[in-house]
């Protein structure tokens, strides 16, 4: 071909580099041999595979009848059956003078191990060690090849030759993976103090999978008698703490349980949910509050373990978090599960909200003497963490909202009380809705009590409205400290008339079915709800003071206050318990019986989270805090008692106000911690 | 243009495509080596040991097999008779159906007993409306859960599946898939063999279960298939999870699951919202996604594949179901990568990004497209007679012979790992497959991909498509 200027010369830069095509040729060529190899191999292979198999299965064909003779020789046995016998046993050591068959011998024996039992099984594992069979497991513990060591220990293992125990036993820590398992199994297998060697040593990780198998050594030994598994969760390995976690939930052995409460706060998920599975297995009710505090930043597994243990351990004074955690979990199954805890805990506490329709409206009580008005409602909120100290003061038509604030260390991680939030006023239907279910309990309660007791007829007002199912039981002292993450919505109720004591001083009966003083009342300062109740233990009393119960008239806590109450039955039906004591003690407001919500949190935690505790009260404390603070000054702890006066003396010279004067009765609205305590709106006029 | 300008792009294209040659055969040629390797080790490894021991295990995890089925009357009883065959304890069947036209769900209530019973739902996950959850009155199925849902494709079916399974594990798998009585066993292994990473998914060989011999739901003899596309089939997928996929696990850059056999880490996948319900390659793209998942959040996990062969199923005996076959999985090949193409060559992703990645794109997704541009190319070049007939022979002879090969080594290392075909003529007709295949059925597979890229890139409306099961108790 004729090469013209134009045709290179411009180009030659761009000239494409030549292709030897005799190369791709060579290639193909390569190719086409390699393929007509394995052509050859496969064939060459299926034929070896087949042959092999063909020997393997002539030589077991072989072996089995010796075996089996071996196995099931009588020693009375005639004569002539003693001399077949021995002829036999010169037979098979010729017969193992062969490696493959030493093999086969060792496979048919591994193989028949598993289909035989009692005193075959023993003399199949003796005959395997009289031959010296297990010389050659021994000589594969020294391979090169971590497959022959592993196979080796295996067969030691299956085999049950005690005797390789020291053997095996520096393979547990071994860096090949595959022969550190199999060390592990073999050691926990052949002697009993096998474990405890492995728990003690073990460096590597365990996984799952191993565990499982370890178990299974475990659970298929007879009279094994296990160690105290508590004493491997301070290891250092981690494995080894989940998988003594896990041995001691098998084995029942619930003496642990500081350690197991205090893996609740391990880094390892897996860790947290064994230790929460050992304490809903054994009932820690010790762990009801750590569990609490780990759920928010748990995953799905994790909470679910945590609401089965709380249902098993808990009971009605965890109904508020677990209503938070049924209406504020971003996981479905969670919520689900949370109102199923609680209506375990509580039945009837959690009651169906999705797919109901309202029923139709009943007309609304007329009589304004009696029938509180209802101008503002809750939604949705009931779950109370903690409470909060300082009282603010509410325009009577302004509704509230109690969405949280990014929690701000000054403010403890309360919610910060708005006041801008949305009124929603409640319909006419709700509250008559309210009013007649409100009274068919009543009427139960009252058939209940027997004919002699009053009917309560219309005199209900002084009964909160709550909307959303709100049980009554909940209005508990919660000590959680969650932190707050829910708005609360809520209404006031307030009587017509101006009178209040219409609405609500007339219905302190001195029957016991109509005992309100289970519901915790509010003021201004607790002090004088508390009357005669410990600091310490600050627990509401039955006995309801004559403050009380005008406050009761005036303030009733629209549900979730935190508390523990006396009797934890009357949480659990709580409409059928009294509502107001029927005697109530006169106590005059003392302040150094006053209640303290800090001496609910402190009287459960350690000292370090205690100082902590301490140290927030000058931010939100008040005088009953200060009494609270002087009896910490006979604290055992040094430390406690020095941060108790440090906190007591930046209090007293914090406080303005003197701490006797007493709030004038009207409206004022608490953040109660997370909730809020409504006022009639007369009350709130008066102010 | 001059015709030396015109000559040098010709030769440059010759340049191309052989370059594109000599990567994929080198990409090749290491997937056989690390495929051999990681067979090898999985060989060794597995020698020993008895798995069966542990099924009954306390620390066992749940598993929830999940099969939807839609218009599977024909063999749904049979295949959950297999389902619920399993050897292990701690596994709950669920099937979903979704909103069959036939009679899948009366066969189901009829031959199980089943009850409607009441099952939360939670009203925010993204699903076709569920009309009802049914339970077996009778013990002995007390491990079948059926849901019956609206019909909402595959991805919405497996989605249900997971939300309202409430164990560790989920198995999405196709309902006329047969799984051998240890597979959860393997699962379960594969998932919890690990101490250091977390295993978020594990995969599986599948193999072909035509012309085999099931009695029962349970695999009685291993037959190689009578039909030629089955065949061809059978080859295909010997070299594909044998090697290639064997070869991406072994350096933990899977990024396909089969659809008919795979399991999840429920929590991960329920995190990464299920699978994507509009895409039709679901099954790689919710790999795409976990991984990704665990990548951006700087986790340590990993995706497991087990080469035993575990699961059998049916493959298409029929050309237009093939093709519609072939022609989904090109058009949710695109989708996933299209969809992911931030990966692509991202160092950010490491070996994802770097390697895998870039092999889906230019040999999964780009090859087939070359292929038929360049067989049109030749015969442009041939009519024009520019066609280097030199060159051509030579690529060609080259690229068989590669083809022949590789396709020989899978069928040796089927040979040495599984030796399940024992009859001397089966392994014959195999092997004259490979020779044959590159004439006669990779060009129907180049074809569909073809199809597949042409109707996604023109919008044109395509689903699923359907397929006419015979059914294992008829095969």
């Amino acid at each position: 071909m004729t090469q013209t200027f134009w045709t290179y010369r411009p180009l030659p830069l761009f000239q494409a580099p030549e292709i030897h095509t005799n190369l791709l040729w060579d290639l193909g060529i390569l190719f086409g041999s390699i393929s007509l190899a394995y052509f050859g191999f496969i064939f060459l292979m299926r034929n070896r595979l087949s042959a092999r198999k063909a020997a393997v299965r002539q030589h077991k064909r072989e072996l089995a009848p010796m075996i089996s003779n071996f196995l099931f020789y009588d020693p009375e046995t005639e004569a002539e059956g003693r001399e077949a016998y021995i002829t036999m046993k010169i037979e098979i050591r010729e017969l193992l003078k062969n490696p493959f068959n030493r093999r086969i011998l060792s496979e048919v024996l591994m193989d028949l191990k598993t289909d035989v039992s009692g005193s075959a099984r023993v003399k199949l594992l003796r005959l395997y060690r009289d031959l010296g069979l297990h010389q050659d497991a021994y000589t594969k513990l020294k391979s090169w090849r971590w497959e022959r060591v592993s196979q080796g220990i295996r067969e030691l293992t299956e085999m049950e030759v005690e005797k390789a125990y020291t053997l095996i036993r520096p393979f547990v820590n071994d860096k090949r993976g595959v022969i550190r398992k199999q060390a592990q199994l073999a050691t926990v297998s052949l002697r009993e103090e096998g474990l405890s060697f492995f728990m003690d040593t073990a460096r590597y990780s365990i996984s799952e999978w191993q565990q499982i198998k370890l178990l299974e050594i475990l659970r298929q030994r007879e009279d094994y008698n296990p160690p105290r598994f508590r004493d491997w969760l301070t290891s250092e390995n981690r494995d080894v703490v989940l998988f003594a976690l896990r041995l001691i939930r098998h084995y029942n052995q619930n003496d642990a349980e500081p350690a197991i409460i205090r893996l609740l706060q391990h880094r390892n998920t897996m860790v947290k949910m064994a230790a929460a599975e050992c304490i809903r297995d054994f009932r820690f009710k010790a762990a009801r509050d750590p569990l609490k505090v780990i759920f928010r930043k748990s995953g799905e597994a994790l909470k679910l373990l945590i609401l089965e243990a709380l249902s098993s351990i808990g009971d009605a004074h965890d109904l508020p978090i677990l209503q938070q955690i049924s209406e504020q979990d971003g996981n479905f199954v969670v919520r689900s599960k949370a109102r199923s805890v609680m209506n375990t805990l509580v039945p009837g506490s959690a009651l169906p909200v999705a797919g109901i329709d309202p029923l139709e409206p009943v007309a609304p009580q007329e009589n304004p003497k009696e029938e509180p008005q209802v101008l503002q409602t809750f939604q949705g909120q009931t779950e109370i963490n903690e409470l909060e100290v300082q009282a603010e003061e509410i325009p009577a038509t302004e509704g509230f909202n109690l969405k949280p604030t990014p929690s701000a260390p000054e403010d403890n991680g309360l919610p910060e009380l708005s006041e801008q939030g949305a009124h929603i006023p409640m319909d006419d239907w709700d509250e008559a809705l309210f009013d007649f279910c409100l009274k068919q309990e009543l009427r139960a309660i009252m058939t209940q009590a027997g004919p002699s007791e009053e009917d309560p007829g219309d005199d209900i007002a002084f009964i909160p409205y709550i909307v959303e199912d709100e049980p009554e039981e909940e209005t508990s002292l919660q000590s959680d400290r969650e932190p707050a993450l829910i708005e609360v919505d809520y209404q006031v109720v307030v009587p017509e008339t101006g009178n209040p004591s219409e609405g609500y001083h007339h219905e302190t009966r001195t029957s016991s079915a109509f005992d309100l003083s289970f519901i915790p009342l509010v003021t201004e300062d607790s002090a004088e709800m508390a009357g005669s109740h410990q600091a310490s233990e600050p627990r509401w009393s039955r006995q309801a003071t004559d403050f009380e119960i005008q406050e009761a008239e005036t303030l009733v806590p629209a549900f979730g206050l935190t508390g523990e109450p006396e009797d934890e039955t009357s949480f659990s039906e709580p409409i059928k318990t009294e509502y107001f004591t029927a005697q109530p003690e006169k106590t005059a407001p003392n302040q150094e019986g006053t209640f303290c919500i800090f001496s609910e949190f402190i009287r459960e935690y350690d000292t370090e989270s205690k100082l902590i505790l301490l140290s927030e009260i000058p931010a939100v404390g008040g005088p009953k805090e200060a009494a609270f603070l002087r009896g910490l000054l006979e604290d055992q702890d040094a430390r406690i008692r020095e941060k108790a006066a440090a906190v007591l003396e930046e209090l007293n010279g914090a406080q303005v106000g003197p701490e006797e004067t007493k709030p004038a009765r009207g409206l004022q609205l608490r953040n109660f911690g997370r909730f809020r305590l409504w006022r009639p709106k007369k009350e709130r006029t008066h102010e | 243009m001059n015709s030396g300008a015109f000559d040098i792009l010709l030769e440059y294209i010759n340049i191309v495509f052989l370059v594109f040659t000599l990567v994929l055969f080198l990409l090749f040629t290491a997937m056989g080596y690390l495929s051999s390797r990681s067979s090898i080790h999985y060989r060794n490894k597995n020698s020993v040991g008895d798995i069966s021991r542990i099924m009954a295990s306390p620390l066992s995890p749940s598993i929830t097999i999940i099969a939807p089925a839609y218009n599977e009357g024909l063999t749904i009883v049979e295949n959950i008779r297999s389902l619920l065959s399993l050897h292990y304890v701690n596994y709950e069947v669920m099937v979903v159906n979704d909103g069959s036209k036939d009679d899948t769900l009366q066969k189901m209530i009829d031959a199980y007993d089943l009850q409607r019973v009441e099952r939360e739902i939670d009203p925010q996950w993204r699903s076709k409306p569920i009309r009802g959850v049914y339970k077996s009155r009778q013990r002995s199925f007390s491990k079948l859960t059926v849901v019956d849902k609206e019909n909402g494709g595959k991805s919405d079916a497996l989605n249900t599946g997971i939300q309202l399974s409430e164990s560790k594990y989920v198995g999405c798998i196709d309902v006329d898939c047969l799984l051998l009585p240890d597979a959860l066993l393997h699962v379960v292994k594969a998932f919890y063999q690990r101490s250091r990473k977390r295993v978020i998914a594990v995969g599986g060989v599948i193999r072909v279960a035509n012309s085999c011999r099931i009695d029962g739901g349970v695999l009685e003899e291993i037959r190689l298939p009578k039909n030629w596309l089955a065949r061809f089939q059978l080859l295909e997928y010997t070299r594909s999870f044998l090697l290639g996929r064997m070869a991406w696990g072994r350096i933990d850059s899977l990024l396909i699951i089969s659809g008919a056999f795979g399991f999840f880490d429920r929590e991960i996948a329920m995190e990464i919202g299920g699978y994507d319900t509009g895409t039709v390659g679901e099954d790689m793209e919710i790999v795409f996604r976990m991984r990704r998942y665990m990548h951006e959040r700087d986790l340590p996990y990993t995706v497991e594949y087990i080469p035993d062969p575990l699961c059998w199923t049916e493959v298409p005996e029929d050309l237009k179901i093939l093709v519609n076959q072939r022609d989904r999985w090109s058009r949710g090949n695109l989708e996933t990568l299209f969809r992911h193409k931030d990966m692509f060559f991202n160092p950010k992703f490491g070996r994802l990004g770097m390697l895998s990645y870039p092999y889906w794109f230019f040999y999964e997704w780009l090859a087939p497209i070359l292929e038929f541009l360049g067989f049109f190319s030749i015969l442009l070049f041939a009519y024009l007679g520019i066609l280097n007939w030199s060159f051509f022979l030579a690529i060609t002879v080259m690229v068989y012979a590669f083809a022949i090969m590789f396709s020989f080594y899978a069928v040796l290392w089927d040979v040495w790992s599984y030796n399940q075909y024992t009859r001397t003529k089966d392994i014959l007709i195999l092997l004259f497959c490979a020779l044959i295949e590159p004439f006669t059925f990779h060009p129907i597979v180049v074809w569909s991909a073809v199809r597949g890229n042409y109707k996604k890139l023109f919008k044109i409306n395509s689903g699923w498509g359907s397929q006419v099961r015979k059914g294992f108790a008829k095969a």
